[in-house]
């Protein structure tokens, strides 16, 4: 079975957003942390927030900050994104 | 800690750094972190490169991003505050140029009470004061400030779980603004207020902001004393902010995680909002030295014990909440745009009623306010009648502009929905106890908002039922 992986299907989505969102400090149960979203560690780490920030423009939304800022990504890389995260988060 | 500032714009114990902590969330910094200005307001938002000579290495800090619309909005306001008054402390503990400033505490002002000043503490409308900004909302009392009342307040402090009080966790993408955030904290800062508060960047610029929020502190704490913290949500995430390394810590305190620059002479966070549970453990207590700070829940009983079901006397109990006289919206009545749906008043096994009032996108983001009406469908709709709004006016909330203002969507356009959620279930239990129980109901939210020129775009609202 072939799954989604970060390096092909994951990092082309974000690369654009990659050096603004340096910018932005998240936090979790860990710590803290800049956002790299070249890193898969970063990614991994942060999935559930990254997963809910880019459903952020969906009518109805409560998520405070929605991503990116300059509008929602392509329903296409929404639903990659999720799958994978279903998929396991595959490298 | 403005002298400091002065001195150094980098010092993290100055009163620069210490504002920039509530939201810029990235400083050019030079090589020497070392670099002087004439007057601390010389540097209003946050750019510092801007100042710096050209051409000589630099690198980025993080001085800290505000928590709002979420369930960590109160914690880590208090750790921002615990940080600030540790620097308050640092500032001249010797007292060379004045009292020892060593066992100083930040003051709150308590604002549902009649002020000192004109608006404001009389201290903070001093204009030789270096408490005073000349940017402020000036004039006396609004006669139609709900986040005024200390009747509302108890309300909502009393009555109210933690989510529906402080907010909604985001990790289920349901986060969302608690109600003391939405009715007090937001019209507060962009009404009340103004000035450098009406944007997070600049919210620290100000020195009215601390104790404003250090009055907000204490409400928490007192929502704590009253509900305990066992039920409160977000408390094991960690609180962004880069703080001195000389600062004493708060009890408990840990990084967690994560690469810090070099040198590492700062806080990576401020620590998970957990350990500010607790203020004893952190040194300090509440005294209100015998004021009375609250209406007491004996109080708030007896206010509300007499109060007919909703829509059958002349006045609703959000309306007698409102000392100051009669809620109006925050516009004028012409301005206003409204909305109306039929509403059935509950399912029996449905208890909880929620309402999302949904902003639709727009190009960029606006402050307003919303006002939620029921009236019985047989009775005409008229926002602009005094003695319609008075009867029926279920509550009101606002919603400040945060998402334009954090620093890292400065040049970017916003053009998302949002969505603010209103529990309404003790009005609709409220009509269920009466006699109108069977009859049609219709909600109306009516919108008001000063910046968004016309172009206000909602949703017809959205009723929600849950167990």
């Amino acid at each position: 079975m072939t799954y989604l992986s970060f390096n092909t299907d994951i990092r082309p989505i974000f690369k654009d957003y990659v050096d603004k969102m340096k910018k932005v400090v998240l936090v979790d149960d860990d710590g803290t942390e800049s956002l790299d979203l070249s890193n898969y560690e970063h990614v991994k780490r942060f999935n559930i927030i990254i997963q809910a920030v880019i459903h952020g423009y969906e009518d109805g939304s409560t998520v405070p900050h929605k991503m990116p800022p300059s509008g929602p990504l392509c329903s296409d890389d929404i639903k990659k994104f999720d799958q994978w995260i279903s998929d396991g988060m595959h490298v | 800690m403005k002298k400091k500032s002065e001195k150094n714009i980098f010092d993290r114990t100055g009163f620069l750094w210490q504002a920039w902590v509530h939201n810029c969330t990235n400083i050019t910094v030079n090589e020497s972190r070392k670099f002087s200005i004439n007057n601390v307001y010389d540097i209003d938002k946050c750019d510092t490169a801007g100042q710096l000579p050209e051409g000589g290495p630099t690198h980025i800090e993080k001085p800290g991003m505000c928590q709002h619309g979420k369930d960590t909005f109160f914690q880590w306001h208090r750790a921002e505050l615990y940080f600030y008054e540790q620097a308050l402390r640092n500032a001249d503990p010797l007292g060379i140029e004045g009292p020892s400033t060593k066992d100083v505490t930040i003051p709150y002002w308590n604002f549902t009470q009649k002020p000192t000043g004109d608006r404001f503490p009389k201290a903070f409308e001093n204009v030789n004061s270096t408490l005073y900004v000349k940017n402020r909302e000036k004039g006396t009392l609004p006669v139609d400030g709900p986040y005024l009342s200390p009747y509302l307040l108890a309300y909502i402090l009393y009555r109210y779980d933690w989510p529906q009080f402080g907010g909604y966790p985001t990790v289920d993408r349901r986060g969302n603004y608690g109600a003391f955030e939405a009715q007090f904290h937001n019209p507060m800062h962009d009404k009340y207020i103004v000035g450098y508060l009406e944007d997070p960047s600049t919210a620290g610029l100000d020195p009215l902001f601390y104790v404003f929020h250090a009055y907000i502190d204490y409400i928490f704490e007192k929502w704590i004393e009253t509900h305990g913290s066992e039920n409160i949500t977000g408390g094991r995430g960690f609180s962004r902010g880069e703080q001195s390394d000389k600062l004493p810590k708060p009890v408990g305190f840990s990084e967690g995680s994560g690469a810090k620059r070099e040198p590492d002479n700062y806080t990576k966070n401020m620590g998970r909002g957990e350990i500010y549970y607790d203020t004893v453990k952190q040194g300090y207590v509440y005294n209100s030295n015998s004021r009375k700070e609250f209406i007491t829940e004996e109080e708030l009983d007896d206010f509300i014990r007499n109060q007919p079901p909703f829509g059958e006397s002349k006045e609703s109990l959000y309306s007698r909440f409102i000392r100051f006289g009669l809620h109006k919206p925050s516009k004028s009545i012409k301005d206003l745009f409204s909305y109306s749906v039929n509403f059935i008043v509950s399912e029996p096994d449905y208890p909880t009623v929620l309402l999302d009032v949904v902003r639709r996108s727009s190009e960029a983001d606006y402050d307003f306010q919303v006002d939620v009406y029921l009236s019985p469908a047989n009775v005409d709709i008229e926002v602009s009648s005094e003695a319609f709004r008075r009867r029926y006016l279920v509550v009101d909330a606002s919603y400040w502009g945060v998402q334009v203002h954090h620093q890292h969507d400065e040049d970017e356009h916003q053009k998302s929905s949002l969505t603010i959620t209103i529990d309404i279930s003790d009005t609709a239990r409220s009509i269920l106890s009466g006699k109108n129980r069977d009859n049609d109901w219709m909600l109306t939210i009516a919108i008001s908002s000063d910046s968004c020129s016309g172009n206000c775009q909602f949703r017809n609202p959205d009723i929600r039922f849950e167990k």
